[in-house]
């Protein structure tokens, strides 16, 4: 495969990077990314970005790749160590694949210390922007100077006339109140088709990479898989253990909050004001700007703040009665599988209050009987994608 | 926990460096390292060799640390994180302590680039040292300078005045072979009671930061294999994805080799004269310049060249029979496992000799231990005998750890 970027052009007040991604075959593909033109100097010329952003691309492929440009030396031998470790956990998917460039030389280092880290609003990156941001993130303080906000990861593409502004917006009020920048960054990425679920971590780096001539490296939330060697939890596409791989010694990629689970982190942002009004937990209902309430990844976020002892708060609008979390319907063991953590988070605390029996009642064998509700919207993934994890 | 490292010392023909780790209680052990005294100028003044020494102990006593000395601040930042994962893993053993020094200030980068790794003799540290020093390693080629053979590891400190002089010159005729330094270093780090299997990776790590006003980082072999998450495998002390964490941004630590099998491993030093000759896989033959032969480690070995046909190599001076892997003793499951890997890397090529059936056997279940008399039968140094009886002592070890 070779990787051509194009120079970097202006449309519409944003800086268009892109590449074309041309495969063995002749068959060719085109990833981009856009920034905001005010970032321009913040903008590498090194084609980091791409090769990370088409990594999975490569090891799907299975074939040499060649970058028509310049990339990071120490990346390149990460990125090595990345691709060893996802051809031995799936031969029959991924191979480790040689990677050359035009040229191989590390990115200049800014002369500020800062680090830029992705956020969605949910839990995970509200834990680290809040931490990071106060300054109670210990040995793991990193100098937080911005956060990207993307569109066509898990918004996808086709929001951006209509539902992006508002969930970004809300996202910016979260973060303008602790004093980071949010900057909004679209990318086709998800249409090079990976596994999302495997991919995502070098998605969010390879949009970190864009700004190296600005920030000093790059920060991924954890996840809820902590440092669990589990193979299940490690073999998914960010954890503690392999995030560094998507960074250089120019441009760190930091992995933060495995030290804490997600009651922890909850526990940590109930004292930001603006997060209990906007976090935002849900892809599964009709807004994106907003939680449902409905589905499963909804209501366990919302239980936990009951199981702490609080209140619900507003970012949830109309939480479940207890009839409706007894009939909740899951669409695949995982859902079923945080429904059973919570439950059983709130038995260890000595919670008997009818909510969890509520939700014990919905794991009841009778409940695998209930039809699966059609999801509130079209499927994201590869049909086969949503198929197998469905299966599995 | 306070650590209180001392100025050097010189005694002879040695730097010694020690530090006295006190308790909370007032208790007090000393942790100390040597090193020729030639290496003098390659020795740092930091602690950090100390604090990655004494990891293992703060975390079980779980105790703050304050270190009486300048510490790097970026290996401190490593060093939460490593103590994080092992305190999520073994919550009932270890805490996650906060770590403080009189100064933090990061290391100095020596001029030149150049890579100290841990070297043993043994398979993956020969994969290592003969990739690495042929520049076969690709991305992750480093500019190896030099090794060092650590006396107090797998090698008791009281085997200095006898078998230690042996084991070092065998692993030296290796290594200079292939232009490399081989540089002695004697530490009493397992004197700190902490289990072996969980610790010693600190130890190594702990030995290569002494080294790191001449080196830019070390370097250790990693296990074969290990990107594959078998829970039990990576918690063995050592794996790339945690390993790193116990260097620095001034002093790294690589983990090499984690991406090779065995038999690959093996195939590529087969190419090693020195290494066909003097490679040392066990510690527990009579002859200290070769192997036993009969322990489960070199048995795993010899049957490896056998999957890869290259036959026995000279550094295994006795003949495998299959009444001899029959009778295979095994002490834990990390031998059963390696074992039943050995049978699987067979049959999967599709080798049919009686030794593989002679292998599964060993693995069927026996007679529950305790029950076999076998106390008539006197001890064979090299043989099953010998192994029951290490393995006696090491469970009575992990049990005594684990109380």
């Amino acid at each position: 495969m070779t990787i051509k970027p194009s120079p970097p052009f202006r449309k519409d007040g944003k800086i268009h990077l892109q590449a074309e991604l041309i495969s063995d075959s002749g068959e060719s593909r085109t990833l981009w990314y856009r920034v905001p033109e005010s970032l321009e100097s913040a903008v590498t010329s090194h084609a980091d970005p791409f090769v990370v952003g088409a990594l999975f691309l490569a090891m799907r492929l299975g074939e040499p790749v060649h970058v028509e440009g310049t990339v990071s030396p120490s990346l390149l031998r990460n990125l090595d160590r990345y691709m060893a470790a996802w051809s031995q956990w799936h031969p029959d998917k991924y191979r480790r694949v040689e990677v050359t460039a035009r040229e191989e030389k590390e990115a200049q280092k800014p002369a500020t210390d800062g680090v830029v880290m992705a956020f969605s609003g949910g839990i995970d990156s509200s834990y680290t922007a809040w931490t990071q941001a106060n300054r109670r993130a210990g040995r793991q303080q990193v100098e937080l100077a911005a956060a990207v906000f993307v569109l066509g990861f898990d918004i996808p593409l086709e929001y951006e006339e209509t539902d992006y502004a508002s969930y970004f917006e809300r996202a910016r009020v979260m973060t303008d109140s602790i004093g980071i920048d949010l900057i909004p960054v679209s990318t086709n990425f998800r249409e090079l088709d990976d596994w999302w679920e495997h991919a995502y971590g070098t998605a969010i780096a390879s949009v970190f990479h864009i700004f190296k001539n600005r920030f000093g490296g790059g920060m991924i939330a954890s996840d809820f898989q902590q440092y669990n060697l589990d193979y299940r939890h490690v073999d998914y596409g960010s954890n503690v253990f392999i995030d560094p791989w998507l960074g250089g010694s120019d441009f760190k990629i930091h992995h933060d909050g495995s030290d804490r689970n997600r009651l922890q982190k909850i526990e940590a942002v109930v004292q930001w004001s603006e997060a209990m009004k906007h976090i935002r937990v849900c892809w599964q209902g009709d807004k994106y700007d907003r939680n449902c309430c409905r589905c499963s990844k909804c209501i366990v976020t919302s239980m936990r703040f009951r199981i702490l002892g609080m209140q619900v708060p507003d970012c949830f609008p109309s939480p479940l009665t207890d009839d409706e979390l007894r009939s909740i319907d899951f669409f695949n063991e995982a859902e079923r599988v945080s429904i059973r953590r919570l439950v059983k988070d709130a038995r260890d605390r000595g919670i008997t209050d009818s909510w969890v029996d509520a939700l014990e009642e919905s794991l009841k064998p009778a409940a695998v009987a209930h039809t699966p509700v059609e999801p509130t919207k079209p499927l994201q993934d590869g049909v086969s994608h949503k198929l197998t994890r469905w299966l599995l | 926990m306070t650590i209180r490292p001392f100025p050097p010392s010189k005694e002879n023909g040695s730097l010694k460096l020690q530090a006295m780790l006190t308790d909370d209680s007032g208790q007090t052990r000393t942790l100390w390292y040597r090193v020729p005294e030639s290496f003098e100028s390659a020795v740092t003044s930091h602690a950090d060799p100390f604090v990655v020494g004494a990891l293992f102990l703060a975390m079980r006593l779980g105790e703050p640390v304050h270190v009486e000395g300048t510490v790097s601040p970026s290996l401190l930042r490593n060093l939460d994180r490593y103590m994080a994962a092992w305190s999520q893993w073994h919550p009932d053993k270890y805490r996650r302590v906060e770590v403080t020094a009189r100064e933090e200030k990061e290391a100095q980068k020596p001029a030149t680039d150049g890579v100290v790794m841990a070297f043993s003799g043994g398979i993956d540290s020969s994969y290592t040292a003969w990739t690495q020093a042929n520049r076969r390693a690709g991305r992750q080629q480093v500019e190896l300078a030099a090794a060092v053979f650590v006396l107090g590891f797998d090698i008791p400190l009281e085997y200095e005045e006898t078998d230690y002089a042996s084991y070092f010159e065998r692993a030296r005729v290796m290594t200079d072979s292939i232009g490399i330094d081989l540089i002695p270093v004697s530490t009493n780090f397992r004197e700190l009671g902490d289990w072996w299997e969980h610790c010693f990776v600190a130890g190594v790590a702990s030995v290569l930061h002494l080294l790191k006003s001449l080196y830019t980082g070390g370097m250790l072999a990693g296990d074969s294999g290990q990107f594959n998450l078998d829970t039990k495998a990576i918690l063995f002390g050592t794996s790339p994805f945690f390993d790193a964490w116990l260097g620095s941004d001034s002093f790294p630590i690589h983990h090499d080799g984690a991406d090779k099998s065995r038999i690959e491993k093996i195939v590529s030093i087969s190419e090693w004269p020195e290494a066909m000759r003097h490679l040392r896989i066990c510690y527990t033959a009579e002859e200290k310049d070769r192997n036993c032969c009969r322990c489960q480690k070199c048995i795993g070995s010899m049957l490896m060249f056998k999957i890869a046909e290259l036959g026995t190599p000279e550094c295994f001076p006795l003949p495998l029979s299959d009444d001899v892997l029959r009778n295979i003793r095994y002490f834990d499951d990390a031998q059963r496992l390696s074992t039943q890997r050995i049978v699987k890397a067979a049959r999967d090529r599709g080798i049919t000799d009686s030794w593989v059936g002679a292998l599964e056997d060993s693995l069927k279940p026996r007679m529950p231990e305790g029950k076999e008399d076998d106390s008539t039968a006197p001890l064979d140094p090299g043989g099953a005998g010998w192994n029951n009886a290490w393995g006696i002592l090491r469970k009575f070890r992990i049990r005594r750890i684990h109380s």
